[in-house]
């Protein structure tokens, strides 16, 4: 049987890329450098972020602290985002505009939170340019609240970032506040109907058992009225001043991208060769 | 939110990336076009959000685009032209006797028939477990101690799963080049669909299509095989088995139709690793709930292979798997129809449990000098186990968007028993 023999020419290797550096050795430092350096003016000059983060622990399901009758079953959400109704409801407030429209209203006036440029609205009227403002502000308060479920322990994750950190600081307890007070106010209010409805059936009825059953419904949703407006939520880790700041990251993204600008660096000079001939190529078609 | 700029930087990163490795290697069909247009894809569909899982945060997203960035570089910067297309035409090796010179590659390809015994006992136990199990409850419990391998986890670990994926592999690159008889092929190909129904899981069976489109891709582009009307035939028979194994064990789980189980499923499987990896960074914290692992989960692979041995020397010996699947083996909801995911943490969670952002920017270089290097190899040497080395390599880079094979054994074992069984290599390099 002959053996099969093909012979190839090595025209490239790891020592020709190394000789090739050697060669470009200016072109090699001067690729490094620029990330480097570029990396360094970036974070001396770009605004810090502070962030400020909170951790709350949604009250526990129950028939005290959810309206909602389906309770998780056997590990299946039925919500979709969360087996837990309780902290499928937080979440479902935090994501609404409604919500986000209060610190809209409050904060219409603070800098540290919306800058709306003036000339973009200059040529709308009164209307058009207050929608568009209330339109930017909420998209501006959901990129800088962030909020995660930790569905191992049942917690979520309510963070702020913003240039100002004792304005940050301020923001997420004025937040929190806000969220427990809305979620309590909204319960109450489904619930009320409910209370509406029974007070006017006791009304209507003359039968003292009836009476007496529906009485006690009704004890039974004033004791559910109060548990819903006390118990939405506790604070698990309560906001603090920040300490540092969550970028720049100065150390992290010199270092990360000086070695990315000396891989690109060697990636640039191993093309050098490549180009070189295709440059010839067209220079050879032309004359 | 993902704002627009995302999508500048993700399409002018692909786009300069395809091009450069194109005119690096003068081919299209190289290992980056392979990674970036796949990665590409399903981190534009995640983003899109069109099936209600939860979207990751742009700093994921800005991570997974460094991954990209990392693996390309490397991998153009050592991408070669070794232009081989002239020497070669399609099945001229068709009479190279390679099973008379190879005669263990030749008992190790007879001895699949006690595979396909073995393998059917446990298919004739699996159809008996499944009389009494929904399927669903099957595929939990296959690989614990209450399933279908009760008793023979040794041999599943190091005889079965092994023998089903090399003989697969071996066989493909053979019947490619033309040196090894089809019946082996088909034998292989039998021996993986009995292994998919034992185990109810579709994997084994996307590996095999992939692989061969992959292969065939490589083959064709070197001059070393031809396109017929029939592959595509045939390679209609696995998909229609994935399909009918995805309804089946979705179908008892919801009453939705056939198209909408496999439209959700297929777009769950392939982005819901990236919110799971959001998921990770988001919940789990460095020295808190873990310490990095330097490269033990890298090279996970060769710990799970190794552990039963080195336990006979360190008693108190853990694999790095083990506290990883801590982490990510419980099932969690991801929002949409991702209401149990589990396990597929994109190969970054890998990268970033040895190393953090650093593990990400240098095992993704490496990874992408690994495939290029293979790459060139097999252009300059078209052998079946370069052949194989890339298909495998390829495969793992275009599925890394779910998780990092290389942490379990199997991926470790082909390297190993392709290089032994297919060390008579078909060219000699004068």
């Amino acid at each position: 049987m002959p053996e099969n023999k093909i012979t190839l020419a090595d025209d490239f290797n790891i020592f020709n890329l190394i000789r090739n550096v050697w060669i470009n050795k200016i072109l090699f430092i001067s690729i490094i450098s620029v990330f480097g350096i570029g990396s360094i003016v970036y974070t001396l000059v770009v605004d810090p972020v502070w962030e400020v983060t909170s951790i709350i622990k949604p009250a526990d399901p129950s028939e005290e602290t959810t309206l909602n009758e389906a309770s998780p079953i056997i590990g299946l959400s039925l919500g979709g985002y969360s087996h837990d109704p309780v902290i499928n409801n937080i979440l479902i407030t935090l994501k609404s505009d409604t919500f986000l429209e209060i610190f809209y209203n409050r904060y219409k006036n603070e800098v540290n939170l919306f800058e709306f440029d003036k000339e973009k609205f200059s040529d709308k009227d009164s209307s058009s340019a207050e929608e568009l403002k209330r339109y930017e502000a909420i998209e501006r308060l959901n990129k800088i609240i962030d909020f995660h479920v930790n569905t191992d322990h049942n917690t979520i994750t309510i963070s702020v970032r913003l240039k100002d950190k004792y304005f940050a600081y301020d923001f997420l307890n004025d937040f929190l506040k806000t969220l427990k007070e809305y979620i309590a106010e909204q319960n109450i209010q489904e619930i009320e109907h409910d209370f509406n409805f029974y007070t006017e059936i006791t009304k209507n009825s003359n039968d003292p058992i009836i009476n007496q059953m529906l009485e006690k419904k009704l004890m039974e949703k004033m004791e559910k009225k109060f548990k819903l407006s006390s118990n939405v939520f506790r604070i698990v880790q309560k906001p603090a001043v920040p300490a540092k700041r969550v970028f720049p990251k100065r150390t992290m993204i010199v270092i990360l991208t000086t070695f990315i600008g000396s891989l690109i660096s060697f990636m640039t000079i191993s093309l050098i060769p490549v180009l070189n001939k295709i440059y010839n190529l067209l220079k050879d078609t032309n004359s | 939110m993902i704002p627009d700029s995302f999508y500048y930087v993700l399409i002018l990163l692909i786009f300069s990336f395809v091009i450069l490795a194109w005119i690096k290697c003068g081919s299209l069909i190289n290992p980056v076009s392979y990674f970036n247009i796949w990665w590409g894809s399903f981190l534009f569909i995640s983003s899109i959000n069109l099936v209600g899982i939860r979207t990751p945060r742009i700093e994921t997203y800005w991570m997974f685009l460094l991954a990209l960035s990392a693996y390309s570089i490397g991998s153009i910067t050592l991408l070669e032209n070794h232009n081989t297309k002239k020497m070669m035409s399609p099945g001229c090796f068709k009479h190279y006797d390679y099973l008379s010179e190879n005669k263990i590659l030749k008992i190790f390809l007879y001895l699949q028939i006690i595979t396909f015994i073995i393998l059917l006992f446990f298919f004739k136990k699996s159809l008996n477990m499944l009389t009494s199990l929904d399927p669903g409850t099957y595929r939990y419990l296959v690989y614990t101690d209450e399933g279908v391998f009760q008793g023979h986890k040794i041999l599943l670990n190091y005889y079965l799963r092994p023998a089903v994926f090399i003989t697969t592999f071996i066989t493909l690159a053979g019947v490619f080049y033309g040196i090894i008889k089809k019946r082996f092929f088909i034998l292989a190909v039998v021996n993986i669909f009995l292994y998919s129904m034992v185990i109810l899981g579709r994997s084994a069976i996307i590996l095999i299509v992939f692989c061969s489109i992959i292969g065939f891709l490589y083959m064709y582009d070197t001059n070393l095989i031809k396109l017929k009307k029939r592959y595509l035939v045939i390679l209609i028979i696995p998909i229609i088995f994935v399909i009918t194994l995805s309804i089946f064990r979705k179908s008892y789980a919801s009453a939705k139709s056939a198209t909408d189980i496999l439209y959700d499923y297929f777009i769950w499987y392939l982005t819901a690793p990236f919110t799971a990896f959001d998921f990770f960074l988001h919940n789990f914290k460095t020295s808190v709930d873990y310490d990095f692992s330097i490269c033990r989960s890298f090279f996970g692979g060769i710990e799970e292979f190794l552990e039963p041995f080195i336990r006979k020397v360190y008693p108190n010996f853990n694999q790095i798997n083990n506290s990883s699947h801590e982490m990510i083996g419980q099932f969690r909801d991801l929002g949409g129809i991702a209401t149990h995911h589990n396990s597929h943490y994109t190969m970054l969670f890998t990268f970033y449990r040895d190393a953090g952002l650093y593990g990400i920017l240098i095992y993704s270089y490496i990874f992408g000098v690994s495939s290029t290097v293979a790459y060139n190899s097999f252009r300059k040497n078209p052998s079946v186990f370069n052949i194989i080395i890339l298909i495998l390599l390829t495969y793992l880079s275009i599925m890394s968007t779910t998780r990092w094979e290389f942490m379990y054994s199997w991926t470790w074992l082909i390297i190993l028993c392709s290089f032994i069984l297919t060390r008579k290599l078909i060219f000699k390099r004068n």
